[in-house]
């Protein structure tokens, strides 16, 4: 096992920088999860740590060696692909030690890479599928042997690309546990890239979230979704994603921080003192829907276009000021679609970006240990049905 | 039952469908299976005036053959060249497709070069070819003599005039081979690439384990390609080159038998020959495919 460091990583293919100045360092034994949109370069980053591409800049080190220029093979690391790329013509266990017995033979016997791949077959549960070809076994038998090929190898790093993405629905639910398990039992130093932010958020032990080739955010899921870096993550990640409005600050009332008005209404965040400059503009508020309860009292307002009953949420959709904003209700919430509804906002939850660069400015959470308020500021003002706030 | 495929049938009757087939079938039947009927035919017979008058010799004609020395000469000299022609335009065919297949600048241009004398006519390129190892003005003459020290006279000499045969044909042939070759291993998944380069998988072991084998069906169908164009495409280097010498040393047995047919009139005797030569080529290729039924992998 071997940590992993990516230093001022780039990577240019002609004309288009598909990787931009990526820094990154993976512990050992970490789980880290990359995830980001199609073409943000999370796949051109596991090909560079892989050594199948060749970096344009920077450095990329796996445990004390530098690797920048080695060959793939010398790199102490293993692949899974999201074709699984198994050979079609050998059995499952040719695929397994065809790799490891014809490269290793210096270091390590046939006998002893048979031996590894009956152990992972063991680990892997697929003692009985290894004298069948690929052809005759399901995605997701292909895809244990594709992950046994690369325990097969032994490798200091294990590399992942979106190996769940050809599965369906069900069995990527049960092959993620699994493999959540499997990291647990080996411990090998993994990176595991997908474009799907639940199965980062929960095989991640840190979370990287990759855009336009730069590195966006790297931290514990739970600290990605509760103060993510900037307005990217805070939309990537989350599902409905987070709602966000161009707002105005001012200086907020009593013990509260400054209150952020926009059309559509007005919150309050829950400190004072945390330095921001009263009266200006030039910043954008962010709610996630799950912090948006209907309630007579609240202080947005939001004309609703959809609601969308998801069984045990009610997801509201519709115009908050010249936002479209989704809130999730309970679902036995009493809301129809045409209706204005006024919406309560958790005020510990918020976000505050900077308009321009989208950098956050503040979490809510951070504020203040004490401003975990449930209730709106009873001298808040209340808003019109027809969604105007105070001047 | 009868009544609904009727309603199917775009014509009234069946005669509009034989019309429409019938151009295609007069083609066939007049210029392939009326020959080859034929052909069968005057292997029996002993013709004269180029079979305007024949007689029934039973299987002499085949018996004569086969018992004569120039033929069996004939015979042992096109297995050599068809054996060499096919193991060499193959092995040469996948090498360059090979690098075809790893380069990365310049591809079109490396190709063009790798099928251009495929793309000769026959004749063409037995004249070029004539022209590049003609022995005393060659271009090629010249590098041999130099770096292999032997006196080229291939107008004489009976073995260098078979080499100087198999290497044109072989030239020839390569371009093709190449095509598909090509073709096949742009077919092998890159990822499968990608896993043996992770695996440090050596590039012998890999042509062997993996592309070999995921290209067999291309080189089934192309041994079997070969095959065919060495026992009967070699006629046109052997006219224009050697004539059939010097001393039936390039006597193919495609080349002999128009000799016979065209040259000395011998109608029976000819098509004896071409039953023989057919019957050689049906035959292996009904056995590479049935060894290849068992070797290749026709995968998923």
């Amino acid at each position: 096992m071997a940590d992993i460091e990516l230093s001022n990583v780039r990577k240019r293919f002609g004309d288009v920088t598909a990787v931009d100045g990526v820094d990154l360092t993976v512990e050992d034994g970490e789980f880290l999860t990359v995830v980001g949109p199609s073409g943000c370069g999370k796949s051109t980053t596991l090909r560079l740590i892989a050594g199948l591409e060749t970096v344009t800049g920077g450095r990329i080190r796996i445990g004390d060696r530098d690797v920048t220029r080695e060959d793939p093979s010398d790199r102490g690391v293993a692949m899974v692909f999201q074709s699984y790329a198994l050979y079609p013509h050998m059995t499952a266990r040719e695929n397994m030690t065809f790799g490891a017995s014809t490269a290793a033979s210096e270091s390590v016997t046939d006998a002893e890479v048979r031996e590894r791949a009956e152990e992972a077959a063991a680990l892997l549960d697929i003692g009985e599928l290894m004298d069948r070809t690929p052809d005759e076994l399901s995605g997701g038998e292909q895809q244990r042997v594709a992950i046994g090929r690369a325990l097969v190898r032994d490798p200091e790093v294990l590399l992942l690309d979106e190996p769940l993405s050809n599965l369906d629905a069900k069995l990527r639910i049960r092959t993620r546990a699994e493999l959540a398990e499997l990291h647990d039992e080996v411990g090998t130093t993994t990176v595991y890239v997908t474009h799907d932010q639940t199965e980062a958020m929960t095989l991640g032990d840190r979370v990287a979230v990759l855009d336009g080739g730069e590195l966006q955010q790297c931290a514990p899921p739970q600290e990605v979704y509760d103060r993510p870096a900037n307005r990217f993550v805070a939309e990537f990640i989350g599902d409905p994603a987070m709602n966000t409005a161009p707002v105005r600050l001012d200086d907020g009332p009593g013990d509260y921080g400054p209150t952020a008005s926009w059309a559509g209404g007005e919150v309050s965040f829950p400190s004072a003192g945390d330095g921001l400059p009263g009266g200006t503009d030039g910043y954008l508020l962010g709610v996630r829907p799950e912090d948006l309860v209907p309630d007579p009292d609240g202080s947005i307002a939001m004309a609703v276009a959809v609601t969308e009953p998801l069984g045990d949420t009610l997801l509201v959709r519709g115009d908050v000021g010249d936002a479209e904003w989704t809130a999730k209700a309970a679902p036995t919430a009493n809301v129809t679609p045409g209706e204005t509804v006024t919406l309560r906002a958790d005020r510990s939850r918020l976000h505050l970006f900077e308009a321009g660069t989208g950098e956050a400015v503040l979490h809510a959470i951070d504020a203040d240990p004490n401003g975990r308020s449930e209730s709106p500021p009873s001298d808040g003002t209340e808003l019109t049905a027809d969604g105007s706030g105070r001047d | 039952m009868s009544a609904s495929i009727d309603t199917n049938l775009p014509y009234d009757s069946s005669l509009g469908a034989y019309l429409l087939l019938a151009p295609t079938l007069v083609v066939i039947g007049l210029f392939l299976y009326y020959p080859t009927v034929q052909t069968l035919r005057f292997s029996f017979f002993r013709t004269f005036l180029f079979g305007q008058r024949s007689q029934f010799v039973g299987l002499q004609n085949f018996t004569t053959l086969l018992t004569s020395a120039a033929y069996q000469h004939s015979l042992a000299v096109t297995f050599l060249f068809a054996g060499a022609v096919v193991v060499a335009s193959l092995s040469i065919g996948l090498f360059v497709a090979l690098l075809l297949h790893e380069v990365s600048v310049a591809e079109s241009a490396y190709l063009v070069a790798a099928i251009w004398p495929y793309a000769l006519p026959t004749a063409v390129a037995g004249i070029v070819f004539l022209f590049l190892a003609n022995p005393s003005v060659g271009v090629y003459t010249v590098a041999v003599e130099s770096t292999l020290g032997v006196d080229v006279d291939w107008f004489t000499d009976g073995p260098q005039a078979l080499a100087v045969v198999t290497v044109a044909a072989v030239w020839k042939q390569i371009g093709f081979n190449v095509i598909f070759l090509l073709a096949a291993l742009s077919g092998v998944p890159e990822s499968l690439e990608e896993a043996c380069r992770l695996d440090g998988v050596g590039r012998l072991a890999k042509l062997r384990r993996v592309y070999l084998p995921l290209i067999s069906p291309t080189l089934v169908f192309l041994v079997v390609m070969n095959t065919i164009f060495a026992f009967f495409g070699g006629f046109a280097f052997v006219d224009l080159m050697t004539q059939g010498g010097p001393s039936g040393a390039t006597n193919l047995l495609i080349y002999k038998l128009f000799k016979d047919a065209f040259e000395y009139g011998n109608l029976g005797l000819a098509s004896a020959q071409s039953v023989i030569l057919f019957v050689i080529v049906a035959a292996l290729t009904y056995v590479q495919l049935r060894v290849s039924d068992e070797r290749a992998h026709y995968g998923a």
